[in-house]
């Protein structure tokens, strides 16, 4: 062990086990782990209510891990996190500073500010890799290029070397002596009084910390993983339930993705189908997690070509009485209420109860997609920036394995394919629970005699649906073409100012709807993926809106497995090998209409889907 | 809303509770292990919830008791901000914040510098 001091600042990495920071700064001599909450330089992103309760919690865990390996952990609030920072240097002598890397945008360039000013005050600053598999500019094609759609990426990905690590904690902490500012976990403010009475409704289902999440993973592995294939399938069940954890980085994918591994081997020699399916689907699930940082990272947001562009024009409907009865599930379609009172209460949904709900949101109710995502980011306990990036980019019309702009699902359908005996819907809308099945997913069709044995009074006790499908549809069109209009507008204005000629569906780079970003300049051998090629050229087109209108999600609609999930509705391998490639296919021959900004990306990665890959 | 009750994270009986390192993997560093199994029971008490039933039963135990009666509150806080969230230029501007493509670039160049380093714990390769 060397004699210097470091700084260990801990952000959404609070484990003491597979920590490279804190593993090299106690490798190396003295350490003083601190915890800095800077609630104005989250802005718009400051945690939401559910995430904040979570993060208070993991931190007492933390604290009390750390404190008995030596080294008690500071908690700071501050409005400065490099003058907090600079404090810790100063009352400990510390030479060095270490963290472990996150790769959302606001971080990114807070964390490099920060390092370019103590590096500049002759500080040593060092970051870890503690929060995935592979790096964002670790993976790439054998052009060097960025990939763009998840199942090349996830390929390659998986084709790649990795080395175990061992996930043990530091045996010991030696402290670095200091006297900071500190407050205590209840002086961070991360709870006010109000929420209190909320939050503890969730104490009562959720065990934050390292330590659990440790348990939870075992719990998983060894229990549930098996049936993690047929999870996927029926909501109301639970997945792993592993995504807060990841989150916060209580539990290092690096495990995860390890025990799953083992896991993987086992069944694989004992020829279990099922288990190798399911580990097959988890880990893509992980997969997906790495995607969306990855896809943050190599494709930041611009203002000319943002990874959202294609809703910058859309006509939202801004009625908040329509968003108050999307909240407290009372739109009068059964699946949806249950799915957003299930949130409520638990601050966790099924993924495919988070691609419905949004979804309604957004298509049905023509809701400012910024509403759903601030309401999700303030009640999920595992909110995560990326994840629900790719999640509104899936369902809105972004992403072409994702669903297309114009789609537009039938709850009443979803709901007889994810919970055909309605015991969800019962389960969470009591005032229901004597429905027959029939009717469970749909009670405005059932008749008057069937209502009233049920006990429901529709527009009494229930509410009648908040505006008929068949109007909803009408009215996503009429927003699309209005969107197209603007677009076409807006574009056309900006060809005037700069003189530039617009040019559709050509392969030229400039108009292609993903730039490409080079990772590697040159690559010298090819790897050994058959799936690296699939860089769409041409997969979006602007220049015809008006193609695919009432047939499409008409066929979209039909009861028929969910090509867009397949990997959530596997049977058996060889179909979902079949789906897999069909959609993938089938993705980037369509072209999106929708978009100009056309990410590939999963079939399953939804802000639904992608908290979900947290959600894992 | 229901559920006023203050957690039970620190009501849990602590009879049954088990080693956090359950699954310690093969290490040299074996007689470590063990006494870091030891404090990681310790940790354990310390921190609350390590119960006889498994997180997993916890939370489908909360379902149950609560899922009959949801109540969700006539307003959310952070109702009177929506007027301010239908703009969708601030949201976009806020995650391309100045600085982001210098940003990036060095954060690849470290983690590419620490990939040669021999104390990097986790290598990558490239299957070439």
């Amino acid at each position: 062990m060397g004699s210097s001091k470091t700084i260990v600042w801990f952000r959404r990495d609070l484990r003491i086990e597979d920590n490279p920071a804190l593993a090299a700064a106690a490798r190396d001599g003295c350490v003083f782990p601190v915890f800095i909450w800077c609630p104005k330089e989250e802005e718009q992103f400051y945690p939401g209510r559910v995430s904040r309760w979570w993060l208070k919690e993991s931190l007492v865990h933390l604290g009390q891990s750390l404190k008995s390996l030596g080294a008690e952990l500071v908690l700071i609030k501050t409005h400065s996190t490099v003058a907090a920072l600079l404090d810790c240097i100063e009352t400990t002598g510390a030479t060095r500073v270490v963290f472990n890397r996150l790769y959302d945008p606001i971080s990114l360039v807070r964390d490099h500010n920060i390092k370019e000013e103590l590096v500049e005050l002759g500080i040593s600053v060092q970051s870890y890799n503690g929060d995935l598999l592979y790096e964002p500019w670790e993976i790439y094609d054998e052009r060097g290029h960025a990939f763009t759609t998840f199942e090349a990426y996830w390929d390659k990905c998986l084709h790649m070397q990795m080395e175990p690590v061992s996930h043990l904690p530091p045996w010991r902490l030696v402290p670095a002596a200091g006297t900071v500012m500190k407050s205590s976990v209840e002086e961070l403010g991360l709870e006010d009084e109000a929420e209190k009475s909320s939050n503890s409704l969730l104490g009562r289902g959720w065990s934050p910390g390292w330590s659990n999440a440790d348990k939870a993973l075992t719990e998983f592995a060894e229990h549930h993983l098996i049936d993690y294939v047929d999870c996927r399938l029926k909501v109301g069940t639970s997945t792993s339930l592993l995504s807060p954890y990841l989150h916060f980085g209580e539990l290092s994918v690096r495990k995860v993705f390890q025990c799953v591994q083992l896991k993987q081997l086992l069944w694989a020699k004992e020829e279990n189908l099922k288990g190798k399916e399911s580990v097959t689907l988890f880990l893509k699930s992980i997969g997906l997690r790495e995607y969306s940082r990855y896809l943050c990272f190599n494709f930041p947001f611009t203002h000319e070509r943002s990874l959202l562009s294609n809703l910058k024009y859309f006509p939202w409907n801004d009625n908040q009485v329509r968003f108050k009865a999307w909240r407290q599930g009372r739109t009068g379609y059964p699946l949806v209420d249950a799915g957003m009172r299930e949130l409520w209460a638990t601050g966790w949904i099924h993924n495919r109860i988070r691609v419905i709900v949004s979804s309604f949101a957004v298509k049905v109710l023509l809701l400012p997609w910024r509403w759903g995502m601030k309401y999700f980011w303030d009640t999920l306990l595992d909110a995560d920036l990326e994840s629900d990036i790719l999640g509104w980019q899936y369902i809105s019309g972004s992403l072409p394995d994702g669903h297309e702009l114009e789609r537009l699902d039938s709850p009443e359908i979803q709901g007889s394919r994810f919970d055909p005996e309605g015991e969800y819907v019962r389960q969470w809308l009591p005032e229901l629970a004597r429905m027959p099945t029939e009717w469970i997913h749909h009670p405005w069709d059932a008749t008057i005699a069937v209502l009233k044995a049920a006990g429901v009074e529709l527009g009494i006790n229930y509410p009648k649906p908040i505006i008929d499908l068949d109007l909803a549809r009408e009215r996503l069109m009429e927003a699309i073409f209005k969107m197209w209009e603007l677009e076409a507008a807006a574009r056309t204005s900006n060809t005037n100012g700069t003189n530039e000629v617009v040019v559709d569906n050509t392969d030229d780079s400039e108009n292609l709807a993903i730039p490409k970003v080079v990772l590697k300049e040159k690559v010298t051998c090819l790897t050994n993926s058959s799936n690296d090629q699939r860089v769409p050229t041409n997969q979006y087109s602007q220049n015809n809106p008006a193609y695919r209108k009432r047939s499409k999600y008409m066929e979209d609609e039909r009861p028929q497995p969910d090509k867009l999930h397949n990997d959530d509705n596997v049977v058996g391998t060889s179909r979902k090998d079949e789906d897999l490639s069909s959609t993938a296919e089938s993705s980037s021959a369509k072209k999106q209409a929708t978009s100009r900004c056309s990410f590939s990306v999963p079939q399953y990665c939804s802000s639904s889907e992608a908290k979900p890959m947290q959600g894992v | 809303m229901e559920g006023t009750h203050s957690s039970s994270m620190k009501q849990e009986p602590s009879a049954t509770r088990k080693p956090a390192f359950s699954r310690q993997p093969p290490s040299p560093y074996r007689a470590e292990t063990s006494q870091i199994t030891n404090k990681a029971q310790t940790w354990g008490q310390e921190s609350g919830p390590l119960t006889s039933s498994s997180g997993r039963e916890r939370l489908k135990r909360h379902i149950e008791e609560v899922s009959g009666k949801v109540m969700i509150p006539d307003s959310w806080g952070q109702e009177n901000l929506l007027t301010d969230w239908i703009d969708y230029s601030s949201f976009d501007k806020l995650l391309a914040p100045k600085g982001i493509t210098s940003a990036r670039e060095a954060l690849i160049a470290e983690g590419r510098r620490a990939c040669t380093s021999p104390h990097q714990r986790l290598r990558v390769e490239s299957s070439c």
